[in-house]
């Protein structure tokens, strides 16, 4: 490698890392830190380019500015992840067909809802995440945080 | 303003790596340039520190983050004809607000007293 060269390595393996801590957020927010990040990287190879840095060094200063910030970027995740947790409403109104399977989704994690015949052994629904608890989905409808159907 | 040095804290408080940032923001708002982007920002602070060493990408983009989202900044995506024009990716640039700017004025006087102290006493602040 040399100075002419882009620190793909570097720059490629912090997008990965920025595709994955954003995976599953809010779409405008997971966007623009993508974007954020790219732009960051872009403009760090071309600085070094002017400045006639090698690529060597240049991609352990990427390197050095990824994991060091990892604790951030996860603590970051975690907030918006809450931020976004959506305990919102219930799905909406179904279609002729009850659907067999529900998505809860809560602090940026989703669930799809198991049967669970060893639970009790009733033909239910249970939901599996850490708030419901195996909690049976309502006959009468879903709670608050479940997200919608999918399907029968 | 309190400023802290914990990750923990609460609402309006700021760690001292915001109020580097504000204070960076503040002369840069009086400067021809007022605006910044977040590349360019990793430079002033390290430039500053005399570290050499470019801030980390998440603890960068998650304090511009909670400025943004706190209202002392202002982030925007640049003209996305200016970026084609240049070849390179859109920047978003971050700009300081009033209250951005009175956060850095109080932040600035809670620290002065402790700068001073530590004066008189011939030390190095730390």
């Amino acid at each position: 490698m040399n100075g002419n060269h882009p620190p793909a390595v570097a720059s490629r393996l912090t997008q990965r890392w920025v595709r994955a801590y954003t995976a599953h957020l809010d779409p405008a927010r997971r966007d623009t830190r993508r974007a954020e990040i790219s732009s960051d990287l872009w403009e760090h190879e071309a600085d070094a380019r002017r400045r006639g840095v090698g690529s060597v060094r240049v991609n352990a200063q990427l390197i050095r500015r990824l994991l060091a910030g990892i604790p951030a970027d996860l603590s970051w995740r975690h907030q918006k992840g809450d931020a976004t947790a959506s305990f919102a409403g219930p799905a909406p109104v179904l279609a002729a067909a009850p659907p067999s399977r529900w998505v809860c989704r809560v602090r940026g994690h989703h669930y799809v809802t198991k049967r669970l015949p060893n639970k009790l052994d009733d033909g239910g629904i249970y939901c599996v995440c850490e708030r419901c608890n195996h909690e049976k989905v309502p006959s009468g409808g879903p709670p608050a945080h479940w997200m919608s159907g999918l399907g029968p | 303003m309190l400023i802290i040095g914990s990750m923990r804290r609460k609402p309006g408080t700021l760690v001292p790596l915001e109020v580097e940032i504000l204070t960076i923001a503040v002369a840069r708002a009086v400067s021809d340039r007022p605006d910044f982007h977040g590349f360019e920002l990793a430079k002033l602070i390290a430039e500053h520190e005399r570290s050499g060493k470019l801030l980390a990408h998440g603890t960068l983009y998650k304090a511009l983050n909670r400025l943004a989202e706190s209202g002392m900044l202002t982030a925007e995506w640049e003209d996305a004809a200016i970026a084609l024009g240049d070849g390179r990716p859109r920047r978003r640039l971050y700009r300081i607000t009033v209250r951005g700017e009175q956060a850095a004025a109080s932040a600035t006087i809670s620290a002065a007293p402790k700068r001073a102290s530590v004066g008189l006493l011939g030390l190095e602040p730390t």
